[in-house]
């Protein structure tokens, strides 16, 4: 089966080159996009080179030639960071930055950062990448000091930004791609772009995914090698987005975006031996509303304001006799209320400060008996300094938090008081040079979820805030370099430390959260990106992503996991990519490679999961139709040899799988 | 290299005895001083290997039950003899195990199966659901012949050990854990764990089923959130209500077999609990206010209704978990496990005296002191 799919994409890839040559009149604008693209390369990749804390961007350019998919898949190529990924398109996907855990990563869509105070955590796989301008990963405090006060809150975000109109010819843009592939993958996007005058455009996209999920996989059960199927793995998802877009000159700009997105899935939840039993769904509801408004006043003067109104539903089912009702029902809502507004002060051309306040409540409710349906206000304020020339970039921040939570019933936690301090330094040691050198240190901290405070049993209200600080040092360079058009290099050397790490633990007979652990992280992330000229108008990219994490868990000397590297946290990792464009059919390669880790806290065989290298391969080919409609065809192989592999353990994931998709522009 | 060629020699014995006597299988004359004791060794008289049998539950999802065996001779650990005996794992989440004749019972809770093996650990069958819905084996006991198993979608299945299938399965209450024959009648915990977060709650029933008939005949109201039983060599009924972990404190119960009536014990109390006839020998944790927990073990005179003391040990263990007793030498376990690293057990005479510690799988939850030829 498999070898026959592969066979079809080759088939297909194939047949695209071929009436590549026939087709005359597309080069032209492939040139100009290529144009295009290199422009936003431009102005991007010194930025990350030039930034005083990690900073990894994929662009648009990059996410085409790669034909990224979904989040997850960008993500993965970033160094320093692990995705945990249960498998499959409707499998939960989280990042964590440099072993502190996926509740420490802010997730930011167009501005505004995504929140859970439920879980804390935000499922990264419901993001396609479509219409996505850039991914950005940042570790530590940024450079860019005229954000929200909750960008300051987080110790590594990941930030999503889509694609503003653009307008060429007429007034209106219209994209239609259809999206299918193994397991019952059908994906359908609609855009529509509408220029309403010289100041106004808006948006409007929808987007439909499902999928069966039910992929192959092999157990490995002792000397018992089994071929299995992945049940209850199947996912929906519908997706509507509207954007407005205005440029009022001097009364600045704003953005504002409505969304909504409703999903039912099938858990599938770990394999488990001599088992077929797998009943649990969830359904997922979000929507919201934000806006964001800048407005440089003056020379001097900026300021800016965000608000958000979030809703968001969760149904979860298991159907199981051993349930008095037959079933087990979980019911959650959360609404949150956000507002963000700063003011940007540039007295001096290399000097600004600035001050961004958020506040936000957020209310969790559900259909648990005695549920304390808490209510959170939280109060962030960010006072930044930062001084800025050609050569030397100094930030210094102060983030003051204040918490207060009200609840129905039952135990409410003291309030929550704290400042966090960062500061990051940017030097450029030779004014000829594109070498150089940056250090930081942020000390960041979560607050406890909702759950750990006060799901059913397990929650305790007097947990205090888990406490992330880490170190960074690193150098970066980039310019041209031999037969390279472009090189970049960044190296970075990290030291984190989490205290008061909120973990699980057991009683006799309950399991409580309670702030227990200690984490030590030392690691090395190492960034390689080169551009290649060819001739016959071709180029070549390369990106190579390494990552060195050795994160132990330091809590009590008489554990049995005592110096342990902590679980689903690999020692070496990394990813590489190459991508040839060319006037004929576009063709990128990738790998994400990854070493062992155990799926348990304690380093011993039984709980190591193997390590994996996942391969794939893209070719995509543009055509411009009667010099109006764009087409564009896209095919992947994704996970090229069937590797067998497990990110969490028991969550296989898919063997050999491929994609295609067609989109037209007008 | 010696402890292989044990294994072989016993392997082959079992082999010939098992040829002869498949047909004829089990009926077991019960220990007469402990009727139930689901911890009576099985009676041989040539012994070639003495040890003990650890079942460790594993981590849920995790596909790692193990059963570890301990050489008290050699003092070797196996880690996983079924692995070892089978070439394949024994599943998700083990929950309990009874030794009984010549057969060793293995509740698989997450995979939904009953392994049934020799006393080397070969897998003799592997149980699984004949009704269509999951089997959810939580709790064993065994009587005349007969296997009882608690399962937890609200029934008792009967399996009878000849033939090694469910004959029949009798409905009781919610989640049904712990269970024990006493008195000809069969007591089963019914906790409705499952429920306590719906208006409903937990459950607070003891079903008692007839034997003879296999019919659930009356439900004892007790403390909610039944779960464990240990009986006494009078036929008393030792229950442990874990009630809502909240304002309802866990509660020790003694119910009278004779005339049904539950007792609430107020001189002491419990969360585990193993029979020695005479005397329970039991475990209690208690909380203060930052979760921390004190642990007592107390010894129990189950005839006078008094405690002889409060600490049966005075080894500190720092996370106990789980208490075994082998009536026939009077070794005490106490398995500990913090839920994250491979857990350890403490061998300990009835006098409270350390013989033994070796450190075996993830969650120890049963220990059996077994003699195999």
């Amino acid at each position: 089966m498999q070898i026959d799919k592969l066979k079809v994409c080759c088939a297909v890839a194939a047949a695209l080159m071929f009436r590549g040559n026939m087709v005359s009149a597309q080069e032209d604008s492939l040139r100009t996009r290529e144009l295009e693209g290199v422009e936003v390369v431009a102005h991007r990749r010194p930025a990350t080179t030039r930034s005083a804390a990690p900073l990894q961007v994929l662009d648009r350019k990059g996410i085409e030639q790669l034909c990224v998919q979904d989040l997850s898949e960008a993500v993965k190529r970033f160094s320093g960071v692990t995705v945990q990924d249960y498998g499959g398109v409707g499998g939960l996907k989280t990042v964590s930055v440099r072993s502190l855990g996926a509740k420490h990563t802010a997730v930011r869509y167009d501005g505004v950062t995504i929140t859970d105070a439920q879980s804390g955590q935000v499922d990264i796989s419901r993001f396609s990448l479509d219409n996505i301008e850039s991914v950005a990963l940042s570790i530590g405090q940024a450079d860019d000091i005229f954000q929200t006060a909750r960008m300051y809150a987080s110790a590594g975000a990941l930030s999503i930004r889509t694609a503003a109109p653009t307008f060429e010819d007429k007034p209106f843009r219209a994209y239609i791609k259809v999206k299918g592939g193994s397991f019952g993958l059908f994906n359908p996007t609609l855009r529509y772009e509408q220029k309403i005058n010289r100041r106004w455009a808006a948006t409007a996209q929808a987007d439909w995914m499902q999928s069966d999920g039910d992929y192959p996989f092999t157990l490995v059960n002792g000397g018992l090698v089994t071929e299995e199927k992945r049940r209850n793995s199947d996912v929906k998802n519908l997706r509507l987005e509207g954007n407005v877009y205005g440029e009022m000159g001097k009364g600045g700009s704003l953005r504002a975006k409505i969304y909504y997105y409703d999903s039912e899935r099938g858990l599938p939840g770990s394999v488990i031996l001599y088992s077929n039993t797998a009943n649990e769904r969830m359904w997922d509801n979000n929507f919201f509303v934000q806006a964001n408004y800048e407005n440089a006043l003056s020379e001097q003067w900026k300021v800016r304001a965000d608000v958000k109104y979030n809703y968001s539903f969760t149904r979860y089912m298991d159907v199981n006799d051993k349930y008095a009702a037959g079933f087990q029902k979980d019911v959650n809502t959360q609404q949150e209320y956000y507002g963000s507004a700063g003011v940007l002060y540039r007295p001096w051309q290399s000097f600004s400060v600035s001050l961004n306040t958020d506040l936000s409540r957020a209310r969790l409710s559900n259909n648990y008996v005695d549920s304390p349906m808490p209510k959170r206000w939280t109060s962030l304020t960010a006072l930044a300094l930062q001084y800025k020339t050609t050569r030397l970039t100094a930030t210094a921040s102060l983030l003051g938090t204040y918490i207060t939570e009200q609840v129905v019933q039952g135990e409410r936690p003291a309030d929550r008081k704290r400042l966090s301090p960062a500061v990051s330094l940017s030097w450029r040691p030779w004014e000829e040079q594109g070498f150089r050198v940056r250090a930081s240190y942020q000390d960041a901290f979560r607050v406890p979820t909702f759950t750990d405070l006060y799901y059913l049993r397990i929650g305790n209200t007097n947990l205090k805030a888990e406490k992330a600080t880490q170190y960074n040092v690193g150098m970066t360079w980039s310019g041209e370099a031999g037969f390279l058009s472009f090189l970049s290099l960044s190296a970075d050397a990290y030291y984190n430390k989490i205290s008061d790490k909120i973990v699980a633990l057991p009683t006799m007979y309950i399991w409580k959260m309670m702030n227990m652990g200690e984490v030590e992280m030392k690691g090395l992330d190492v960034n390689v990106h080169g551009e290649i000229p060819l001739p016959l108008d071709m180029s070549l990219a390369l990106t190579a992503a390494y990552s060195f994490q050795h994160a132990i868990d330091v809590t009590d000397e008489k554990d049995k996991n005592y110096r342990d590297q902590i679980p689903y946290t690999p020692r070496h990792s990394g990813s590489a990519s190459l991508a040839l464009e060319n006037p004929w059919v576009n063709i990128g390669y990738s790998l994400v490679a990854s070493g062992d880790r155990y799926a348990l806290p304690q380093n011993i065989e039984q709980n190591r999961i193997d390590a994996y290298v996942e391969h794939t391969l893209s070719a995509n080919r543009s055509f411009t139709i009667k010099g109006k409609v764009k087409l564009k065809v896209q095919g992947e192989i994704v996970n090229l040899t069937d590797k067998m592999y497990d990110i969490i353990q028991y969550y296989p994931m898919p063997g050999r799988s491929w994609r295609l998709s067609v989109s037209l522009q007008y | 290299m010696k402890k292989n060629l044990l294994w072989a020699a016993a392997f082959g014995l079992l082999m010939s005895a098992s040829l002869v006597s498949c047909d004829d299988d089990d009926p077991v004359i019960d220990n007469p001083d402990n009727p139930d004791d689901p911890n009576t060794p099985p009676t041989e008289e040539v012994v070639t290997t003495n040890g003990y049998y650890v079942l460790n539950s594993g981590k849920m999802g995790s596909n790692n039950a193990s059963l570890s065996f301990y050489n008290t001779d050699t003092q070797e650990v196996t880690a996983d003899v079924f692995m070892e005996k089978n070439e394949r794992g024994l599943g998700d989440t083990a929950n309990d195990m009874l030794i009984y004749g010549e057969k060793m019972y293995i509740a698989v809770y997450g995979s939904q199966v009953i392994e049934v093996t020799d006393l080397q650990g070969n897998s003799l069958k592997q149980i699984q659901s004949t009704t269509g819905s999951p089997l959810q084996p939580r709790f064993m006991t065994s009587h005349e012949g007969k296997v009882y198993v608690s399962l937890y979608d609200g029934y008792v299945a009967r399996l009878d050990t000849a033939s090694l299938e469910i004959e029949t399965q009798v409905a009781v209450g919610r989640n049904p854990e712990q269970l024990a024959v006493a008195n000809g009648k069969l007591y089963v915990a019914n906790s409705g764990g499952l429920d306590y977060n719906t208006p409903l709650g937990y459950d607070k029933t003891v079903s008692v089923v007839d034997l003879a008939s296999f019919t659930e005949t009356k439900k004892l109201d007790v403390v909610i959130n039944p779960c464990n039983m240990a009986v006494d060599s009078e036929g008393d009924v030792y229950l442990v209500s874990m009630g809502n972990y909240g304002d309802v404190p866990n509660t020790l119960q003694r119910i009278d077999t004779q005339t049904d009536e539950v007792e609430t014990i107020t001189t002491t109390n419990a969360t585990e609990l193993a029979s020695a006839g005479d005397e329970l020998f039991m475990m209690y944790s208690q909380y203060d206010a930052n979760w921390n927990q004190t642990i007592s073990y107390i010894r129990y005179d189950a005839i006078n209704e008094e405690v002889i003391t409060n600490e049966w040990i005075t080894e500190p263990i720092a996370q106990p978990y789980k208490i075994g007793l082998d009536s026939k030498s009077g070794t005490l376990f106490v398995t500990e496990s913090d839920y994250t690293n491979n857990g350890d057990v403490y061998c300990f005479t009835s006098e409270g005296t350390q013989t033994a510690k070796f450190e075996v799988g993830l969650n120890p939850i049963r220990v059996f002191a077994v003699s195999i030829q």
